[in-house]
């Protein structure tokens, strides 16, 4: 639900900035599935609690630490990709003086006519 | 010797710390560093296809293959990256002037060095998109060359540069995020991320329904990243607002890398017999349309621009046709065909740029044998690699009674001689100096294609 959220919202917005924010929405929608799937029942978060302390009995169940893992890097990964494109609208605005997409393709229309 | 042992690792991550230390030099150090390091990468890659015998697989940090990141390198892997190195070389030494004066002219003067950097981190990611064997590094790799390819296509004097680019940005995210939703499936049914142990696994599965799941995403990713026929339109704005002289390099390799991965997920991930429906009804229909609206959108095309444009397109749908087909002799002909129609292309947009720059300095020198040879080799005329190829492929497509192919491709050949001719129309006018040793160098490296590979 999350993932079809963020997709409507970058494909039907006008505003460049808020098709970013749809993006970031999609990405997260992923996270969610990627630490869901980790999830043993029972488990606790894969934070070693026995490490610093000495207890007789240490036995807890951890949940599977590979996906969270893999999602520390897709949010730096999202996180470039955000800079990339908030660049991209700074130099959109610079160019165009608006960032809503119907304004520039009808500026494009113009200078084509 | 070390090299021997280490070249994965060396031919991916040398690039990466040459765009690093390019980012601190100036202008004219940067483009030593550059130069030098391409020139030296191809000669690891080339050296690194000479050592390997069958298949190698190297393990970084020595963890092994389920634990830790490994890369698999065979006898398809290596020449596609020798390739990769090839045409960054070729950019980056006789393509060299078109590249300043087209895309970095236009930049900062004080941040011209850091197109060198993009372009070197570009060539890094998809040489390790190439290289590896675990899913989640294929999909890092992806974004980091994807990312790099979003800046350099922003590049250049059209207005529409950073428009375009950006909407390559949010259909490129959606795409690799697409491919990220099959790992994560693919993952929580086999509990690995390694191509091979994968296979295995999905070979002897029960679960079926969830791996036509995570086939769907996967393809509808490759198919977004590729610009396959309905989700074409991202290149056909990027490329008409980027610079010509990128698309020497971005043209001639991002498609290539694209049905490269859709290939391997298809025979070394998943396999045929997952993917079989989805190809008949999705795929094989879609590349028969594709191929010939492409054609004849080329062929009432205006400019040279949109007419190479929609002829990629055209030949990325033929390289889908091909895949479809499940057989070892199509496999080595999607080989052949990857490589001589990269050079082709690499070939036409170099034209593309010179016919773009008004060369006052230079007397106009008619030399039009290049021109005409360079023609011939794209339209698949009789004496070219390309007719080789495509006669080939015919013949396949009866062996395996595909009609609808054979009738599809041959008449998109013919088409194909059609807008040729017309860009040799328009071109003829022009007075253009080319240094025609680049163009040379592209049409006798696809006859050394179809003689050694």
């Amino acid at each position: 639900m999350i993932m079809g959220c963020g997709l409507m919202i970058m494909i039907t917005s006008d505003n460049y900035l808020r098709k970013v924010i749809g993006l970031a929405v999609f990405q997260s929608a992923i996270l969610i599935f990627y630490i869901a799937i980790g999830k043993i029942k029972g488990g606790i978060a894969p934070i070693d609690r026995c490490a610093a302390i000495t207890i007789e009995n240490c036995n807890y169940l951890y949940s599977h630490p590979l996906p969270h893992i893999l999602m520390l890097t897709a949010i730096v990964v999202g996180f470039a990709t955000l800079t990339v494109a908030l660049a991209f609208i700074y130099r959109i605005y610079k160019q165009f003086n608006s960032i809503s997409e119907r304004e520039i393709l009808l500026q494009n229309s113009n200078v084509d006519s | 010797m070390w090299i021997a042992e280490h070249f994965p690792a060396l031919q991916t991550l040398l690039p990466f710390c040459a765009g690093l230390i390019c980012a601190l030099c100036r202008l004219k150090l940067a483009r030593i560093i550059m130069r030098t390091v391409t020139a030296v990468n191809t000669i690891i890659s080339i050296y690194g296809d000479s050592v390997l015998n069958d298949i190698v697989y190297y393990h970084f940090g020595n963890w092994p293959a389920n634990i830790g990141i490994e890369y698999r390198l065979d006898q398809f892997n290596q020449p596609i990256i020798i390739y990769v190195n090839f045409i960054l070389l070729l950019s980056c030494t006789i393509f060299d002037n078109l590249m300043y004066k087209l895309s970095i002219k236009p930049i900062a003067l004080n941040k011209q060095n850091l197109f060198y950097s993009v372009l070197l981190f570009a060539s890094s990611g998809y040489i390790g998109i190439i290289s590896t064997n675990d899913i989640f590094n294929l999909y890092v790799f992806i974004e980091i060359s994807s990312i790099c390819t979003y800046i350099l296509i922003a590049q250049g004097v059209n207005k529409n540069a950073a428009v375009a680019a950006f909407d390559y940005l949010i259909l490129g995210s959606i795409g690799a995020t697409f491919i990220l939703i099959a790992t994560a499936i693919i993952l929580s049914v086999t509990g690995s991320l390694n191509i091979s142990y994968i296979y295995q696994y999905l070979q002897n599965a029960n679960n079926k329904n969830i791996i036509y799941t995570a086939t769907a995403f996967i393809i509808i990713g490759c198919m977004l990243k590729v610009a396959f026929f309905p989700m074409h339109f991202w290149m056909l704005r990027a490329y008409r607002a980027t610079s010509a002289s990128i698309l020497i390099y971005i043209g001639s390799i991002s498609s290539i890398i694209g049905i490269y991965i859709c290939f391997r997920f298809l025979q070394y991930l998943i396999g045929y017999q997952y993917a079989q429906r989805l190809i008949d009804t999705l795929i094989t229909p879609l590349s028969l349309i594709a191929v010939f609206v492409c054609s004849i959108l080329a062929k009432y095309a205006n400019n040279v621009r949109t007419i190479i444009i929609y002829a990629a397109a055209a030949q990325t749908a033929c390289a889908m046709l091909l895949i479809s087909l499940n057989s070892p002799y199509a496999t080595s002909l999607l080989y052949k065909l990857l490589f001589v129609d990269g050079l082709n292309k690499c070939a036409l947009f170099a034209l593309l740029s010179f016919t773009e720059t008004s060369n006052n300095k230079y007397k106009p020198h008619n030399n039009h044998i290049a021109i005409i040879l360079l023609l011939i080799c794209a339209s698949a005329l009789p004496p070219s690699p390309m007719f080789i190829i495509k006669f080939n492929m015919l013949r396949l497509f009866l062996e395996h009674n595909r009609w609808y192919e054979f009738i599809t491709i041959i008449i998109a050949s013919a088409i194909s001689v059609l807008y040729y001719y017309k860009i040799a129309n328009i071109i003829h006018g022009k007075n253009l100096y080319l240094p025609s040793i680049g163009f040379y160098i592209l049409i006798v490296s696809q006859f050394a294609v179809m003689l050694f590979l």
